[in-house]
């Protein structure tokens, strides 16, 4: 259980070579970029996240929590960003920036063929599996931060109980 | 009277006689017992006041109210979680009750070592018996013990391993299994239920809400603190407690981080230094049979076949059943996708156990800009190799339980189906977050010794170098202790209450 991201952006720009550079200029470029187009019904639901870092952080999980066969839920039916947001605004403010600067660094850092929320599948699978092994220590925690947070949007929530054969709280839910 | 510093409007000053910072087990203890003789006492308390009515058994309600960062505290390099208790009653309203002594060949060693004498078992005896009296503290009903536990049973009869039940403190307990979230059935006889009521009713007052920022020293004594109001995590008005006596007891993370703001005397650069952790691995185990670790008492049975106590020996790692709700386990689960959530449907028959490590690595909290504990700590070679080899060790219980598979959260996951296919973790090259380690039990990082040379604080919990200021929580153990904590933290905090009493009788 290791919800809250450690990884701050100055220490990227320190241990990564191209980190910095790629961090520095995906910063500068993102917010000229367009092209983050969300539900605005979606987006006034959102407490910490623009909608840009929630659909870069909706993309991860998509692969992070990728079913493994028909009849799971999609983490959009769960509402996995959402939950995640709603927890993230119980967070201290600092720890909460330096998971925007790992969104961020996801989208606009993490490979040369283009922002993470356009690549296809296999190429962002490609990506999260370098992370999740990488020789970098702040890699690995950034992998497993993101993954903490798509696990605890996605598997606190009734329609998942049961794909894990979990019967749920013996308190009424929606105590 | 409990009121939350929310409601202040603007900076505000009280008197007291005593002022404590914290109300965990060695702050809930102090404040109780200060309250009986007659204290003034006020207590300061950084996150809120939860009752078991509102308890809702789901982890992503339940982590933000009841743990420091929502759950996500780790040390800075991220690969350890550092589960630690918020809010009144601290770690006390989602521990897992055990109840153990310190172990008496640790109080040997700190007698020996550090110069504490009055700490040795013969003299703790009577206040230990006192605590377990007070805490209704009793052995587990073997009735009471679920599947997970056990297996762990099982494994060690078959294996010829030491071990046994434990002890705890519930009342009326229903074995929902959901303790480390808060009990809403109020079965925990913790702070909020035994001792807070008692503090209260002889007038104890307790703040919520409010984060102490800095100890006022003034011409060379600790004269009181100066808190400031919570409101929705942004800073509000300050609350100044002035005092003839300071406790700090708001963990080995909070008391030295608080320590280290208000850059207290320090000759030694001792303040922050020496924390300990336990750091545990877990390690599942694939069972035919449901398992469902997560009805009834999470731990009620240890292993102790791997742990002697004794200082320097690599025999360092106590076992214990670790079962986790859906977040806490799937998340430590390995790999991500498809594959990741075919493991996650093994959840209801799995077993889970975890070496925790009886720690002589020492760490350090250290202190942000902004006034954030950091924590920095690195397990050594000696850690390293001992938690390899106690991970080896639930693999082999797990199988001699009857597990058909046993798996090791490694980077590169560790599938076994033979015990010998285990041995390569005794030589694991661990590395930060491979694999995750997690942690409940910081301490040590305001030791006592008897020489100012080695302690920042004294046998009785005084401060060495700073009249009027105490330390009441896991901050004063000296070494890791290498078992559950909560009653040791709950006798200091009823042995520091004694020295503060005596010191203002004479002052």
């Amino acid at each position: 259980m290791s919800p809250g991201p450690r990884i701050s952006r100055r220490q990227f720009l320190r241990r990564t070579l191209l980190g910095g550079l790629l961090l520095g200029a995906g910063a500068v470029v993102g917010r000229h970029l367009t092209g983050y187009q969300l539900d605005p019904g979606l987006a006034t639901r959102l407490r910490v996240l623009s909608p840009k870092e929630y659909l870069v952080l909706m993309a991860v999980c998509r692969r992070l929590l990728a079913p493994d066969e028909a009849g799971a839920p999609a983490p959009d039916e769960i509402g996995v960003g959402l939950n995640v947001d709603r927890y993230l605004g119980e967070l201290d403010p600092s720890l909460v920036g330096q998971l925007q600067a790992l969104l961020h660094l996801v989208e606009h850092g993490s490979s040369l063929r283009g922002r993470f929320t356009r690549l296809s599948p296999e190429a962002q699978d490609e990506i999260l599996a370098t992370w999740e092994s990488s020789r970098l220590d702040v890699r690995r925690q950034g992998f497993q931060a993101l993954k903490t947070l798509a696990v605890l949007g996605y598997y606190d929530d009734p329609r998942t109980f049961a794909l894990l054969g979990y019967p749920g709280p013996l308190l009424p839910l929606e105590r | 009277m409990i009121r939350s510093a929310q409601e202040l409007r603007e900076d505000t000053t009280l008197t007291a006689d005593l002022v404590v910072v914290g109300s965990g087990a060695g702050g809930g203890m102090l404040l109780r017992d200060a309250a009986l003789a007659g204290l003034r006492v006020i207590a300061l308390e950084e996150g809120g006041h939860h009752r078991p009515a509102t308890f809702t058994q789901r982890e992503r309600d339940m982590l933000p109210r009841l743990f420091q960062d929502a759950g996500g505290r780790q040390t800075v390099d991220g690969a350890i979680t550092v589960l630690q208790g918020r809010g009144v009653g601290g770690s006390t309203v989602h521990n897992t009750n055990l109840c153990k002594r310190a172990p008496d060949r640790v109080l040997e060693e700190w007698a020996e070592r550090f110069g504490l004498a009055d700490w040795r078992p013969a003299r703790l005896a009577d206040d230990f018996a006192a605590v377990e009296a007070l805490l209704h503290v009793s052995d587990i009903d073997p009735g009471q013990v679920n599947r997970n536990n056990e297996l762990l049973l099982r494994g060690m009869k078959r294996l010829g391993w030491r071990g046994g039940l434990l002890r705890h403190n519930r009342r009326g307990c229903i074995g929902s299994g959901f303790c480390e979230l808060g009990c809403a059935y109020d079965a925990k006889e913790n702070v909020p239920k035994v001792l807070l009521p008692e503090a209260l009713a002889h007038g104890a007052e307790l703040f919520t809400e409010c984060r102490a920022e800095r100890v006022l020293v003034e011409a060379g004594r600790a004269v009181g603190v100066m808190a400031r109001a919570l409101r929705q995590g942004q800073p509000g008005p300050t609350l100044t407690i002035r005092a003839r006596a300071v406790a700090l007891a708001g963990s080995a993370v909070g008391s030295a981080a608080l320590a280290r703001a208000s850059g207290l005397p320090d000759p030694h650069d001792l303040v922050g230094r020496n924390l300990h952790i336990h750091p545990a691995a877990a390690v599942a185990g694939l069972f035919d049979e449901p398992v469902e670790g997560y009805v009834g008492i999470p731990q009620s049975v240890e292993c102790t076949e791997l742990i002697d106590w004794e200082p320097g020996s690599p025999r360092r790692i106590w076992i214990v059943p670790a079962f986790a709700h859906p977040v806490g386990l799937v998340a430590m689960m390995p790999g991500f996708g498809a594959a990741h959530m075919r493991l996650a449907r093994r959840y209801r028959y799995l077993a889970v156990l975890a070496a925790m490590l009886h720690d002589e690595s020492a760490g350090e909290v250290r202190v942000t800009r902004a006034g954030r504990p950091e924590l920095h700590y690195r397990l050594n070679e000696a850690d390293r190799s001992a938690l390899g080899r106690g991970m080896q060790a639930c693999g082999q219980l797990l199988f001699a339980a009857g597990a058909r598979e046993v798996m090791v959260p490694l980077t590169r996951p560790l599938v076994a189906r033979t015990e010998s296919e285990l041995a390569p973790l005794a030589t694991h090259p661990y590395r930060p977050l491979d694999p995750l380690l997690s942690a409940v039990h910081p301490m040590g990082t305001l030791p006592m010794a008897a020489s100012p040379e080695h302690g920042v604080t004294d046998g009785r919990g005084a401060w060495h170098g700073l009249p009027g200021l105490y330390v009441a929580d896991g901050s004063l153990f000296p070494t890791s202790l290498g078992g559950p904590p909560q009653i040791t933290i709950y006798t200091a905090g009823r042995r520091v209450a004694r020295s503060i009493l005596e010191d203002l009788r004479h002052a």
